[in-house]
């Protein structure tokens, strides 16, 4: 059973449109739960309302009708409700003349460590985004994936309950993103609820226990990767070539196995099988009409 | 077709950057309308400076040149009862020099003809040269043309000689020889005399700074400078160069800390700010605690300078008061021109224009006496201005606290409604 961590009911958010009177409206009474230790993908096409709702989930975005509430802490518009949040945003949030370190101190005292424990949790945090043999470099010095990850640290390094991380991948190299994958699981596995932004759809694939799929700012459907994917991904297509040069057999099924069986039996023999199943990507398609990447 | 193209998508974006446009379109506009005012004097009259007069003398003569220096559109005078008044008017800053006629001025005068010279005298406020240096060319001037007066005035003249003759009746005997040319000279006075008081009816001899005149030195301005230190000597030039420099280091600190907000808006670390366990109060506050320290710093630092160079500090409390007051009001500046520095480009472009325009109203690259008077009113608003009168104030004015809340007050006033704007135009995104 889902114990609710973070809880979004009816957000909605609208911004002035330049040279027009109607406000674009970014997101629309969206209504979702995450639970406690739970890796919550929002999934989205850019210009969707991840943003925006991440924005209204870490209490800088005030939203025009609705609440974001954490359970046994309240809102985010109440600084102590913020100093449990961790947040990552989408721009590298860092200062390119301090050193990793000194990046990590500064925010970690806003967090209120000082001392020992302030010491001790920018090590741990260094350590465990794999800055700490460049702790001592300015971040200016440092490649975009390891910017990325010293965002992310920064985001962790007062060990909060919850992590709101937009877009953390964007642009990174697949070390640094694997680094930061690994470092989300680890956050899970210590309990730590991740929300996650992203529009690369394999990586919440991957990572996400559910997903919300958002586009125009509602919320389109939730549900595990699983889940989604009975719901709206439609028919697993299976594309069989047979000897002989005979044009490609394409079978569109719920079971694919019986379909490959029944294939099978049929001659000339078969030469070549593709299975593709649906996967969020199709989802996406089925839901919106649209691919991810537009 | 793409030529045009681009230079409409250039333009569009220049358009789009406000504060691009104001330095492109507005700036040089102001700029030029600025100089204009100046040159022409704003179309009323011009700006005058502003002096004290004080009479010792109290003579029909004295009374004739104060009559003449209050008339002069190019000084703007009031009259003091004692020196001290009129001192104090200087040390203030609210007049630029203090203008005596001293006691003997009309006997002085009335003697020129046999060796005396007209002595007038002006105690100016050190810190404003330019106008002092004016000032001495315009006391000339006044007291040439009360010679000019005298020689085309019969009866005043027909005196001024009779008391020269009688002065050299007196002259002991071996003075013989002088006494003879000075008694043909005055007798050639007498005869210019007559003749210009023929013609006086319908020709001007106001101009007595002519050539005829220009190797004849009658006149005697003595200037004086109102600061001494401690010991009765002229105060230090370190004195008078260093508040307008401490001006100028506030300003760099008000650009510094406006500039870092756009950056730190464009990096987003100002969201990472703003989501922190800080309320945006104390997020500012903390910002504002870094432009104030700066602020100190630099004042502090210049003054440690400033007495490495000769300064002495009249008053530490007083000193420290304008200190503490410059350095909260320039944050209030700071805070006020932060939300208009959308981008570090605009803030390079307010970096450059600011301290400009600051320094302009206040009398910082243009003494105020040279611009129109609505220039003045303007110049109250400009914390350049009072910063320095405050931290002259401390250092060699001799303010006291009362006389120190003017400055003061101003500073802190400006700074705090500078503050408020910006704090409520602030955008965090």
């Amino acid at each position: 059973m889902l114990v609710r961590m973070l809880e979004l009911r009816s957000i909605r958010k609208s911004f002035a449109r330049r040279g027009s009177v109607d406000r674009l409206v970014a997101v629309d009474g969206l209504s979702l739960a995450v639970g406690r230790g739970e890796v919550f993908g929002l999934l989205g096409p850019n210009g969707a309302g991840k943003s925006t709702t991440i924005g209204m989930a870490m209490g800088l975005v005030t939203p025009e009708a609705g609440e974001v509430l954490y359970a046994g802490l309240g809102s985010p518009s109440e600084a102590a409700v913020r100093g449990r949040l961790g947040v990552a945003p989408q721009s590298l949030a860092i200062y390119d003349d301090l050193t990793g370190m000194e990046n990590l101190v500064h925010f970690a005292r806003l967090y209120g460590l000082r001392g020992g424990s302030l010491t001790s949790a920018v090590s741990a945090a260094l350590e465990a985004v794999g800055l700490a043999d460049r702790a001592g470099d300015l971040a200016r010095t440092y490649s975009g994936g390891m910017k990325r990850r010293l965002n992310l640290a920064a985001a962790i390094v007062h060990n909060p309950d919850v992590v709101l991380l937009d877009e953390p991948t964007a642009g990174v190299d697949p070390q640094s993103r694997d680094a930061i994958l690994g470092m989300v699981r680890r956050l899970s596995s210590e309990g730590v609820t991740v929300v996650y932004t992203t529009h690369y759809m394999e990586e919440a694939q991957r990572l996400c226990d559910r997903i919300g799929i958002i586009d125009h700012g509602r919320l389109l459907a939730l549900g595990t990767v699983d889940e989604l994917v009975a719901l709206h991904g439609g028919e697993t297509l299976v594309r069989i070539t047979r000897a002989g040069g005979a044009a490609e057999q394409v079978i569109r099924t719920t079971d694919p196995v019986a379909a490959l069986r029944s294939a099978m039996e049929r001659s000339p023999p078969i030469d070549g099988v593709r299975i593709e199943r649906p996967d969020l990507e199709s989802v996406f398609l089925s839901l919106t009409g649209r691919t991810l990447r537009d | 077709m793409g030529v045009l193209a681009i230079a409409m998508n250039d333009i569009r974006l220049l358009l789009r950057d406000k504060a691009a446009a104001f330095f492109t379109f507005l700036f040089p506009l102001l700029f030029a309308m600025f100089f204009t005012f100046v040159f022409r004097g704003g179309g009323g009259g011009g700006g005058a400076m502003k002096v004290a007069v004080l009479d010792e003398d109290g003579t029909r003569g004295s009374a004739r040149l104060v009559s003449e220096i209050e008339a002069d559109s190019a000084l703007k005078a009031r009259r003091v009862a004692d020196s001290l008044e009129g001192r104090n008017l200087v040390r203030r800053g609210e007049v630029t020099a203090l203008i005596i006629v001293p006691r003997g001025f009309s006997e002085a005068a009335d003697s020129m003809f046999t060796g005396g010279q007209i002595p007038l005298e002006a105690v100016v406020d050190p810190s404003r040269g330019a106008e002092a240096a004016m000032l001495t060319g315009k006391l000339t001037e006044l007291a040439f043309r009360q010679m000019s007066s005298a020689f085309t005035d019969r009866s005043r003249m027909q005196e001024m000689l009779e008391g020269s003759r009688r002065r050299l009746a007196t002259v002991a005997p071996e003075g013989e020889p002088g006494r003879e040319a000075f008694t043909k000279f005055l007798d050639g006075a007498d005869a210019l005399s007559q003749e210009l008081s023929r013609r006086s009816g319908d020709e001007s001899t106001n101009d007595a700074t002519s050539s005829d005149t220009a190797a004849f030195n009658p006149v005697n301005v003595k200037v004086s400078t109102l600061a001494i230190d401690k010991t009765g000597k002229p105060r230090s030039s370190a004195d008078f160069a260093f508040p307008q420099g401490i001006a100028w280091g506030l300003m760099g600190s008000v650009v510094g800390f406006a500039s870092s907000i756009a950056s730190e808006r464009r990096r987003g670390t100002l969201v990472r700010l703003a989501i922190s366990p800080l309320t945006r109060g104390q997020i500012l506050a903390g910002k504002a605690l870094g432009c104030f320290v700066t602020c100190v710093l630099v004042q502090v630092l210049l003054l440690a300078v400033a007495m490495a160079m000769g300064s002495q500090v009249g008053s530490w409390p007083m000193l420290a008061l304008a200190v503490f007051c410059a350095a909260a009001g320039f944050v209030g500046m700071a805070m006020g021109l932060a939300p208009f520095a959308d981008s570090e480009e605009g803030a390079a472009g307010i970096a450059r224009a600011v301290p400009m325009v600051l320094a302009m109203i206040g009398g910082g690259t243009i003494p105020l006496a040279f611009m129109p008077p609505f220039f003045e009113t303007l110049s109250s608003a400009s914390p350049f201005k009072w910063a320095i009168v405050a931290v002259e104030g401390g250092l060699w004015r001799g303010f006291t606290l009362r006389e120190m809340l003017v400055p003061c007050g101003i500073l802190l006033g400006v700074g705090a409604v500078c503050f408020a704007i910006g704090v409520r135009r602030l955008r965090w995104e």
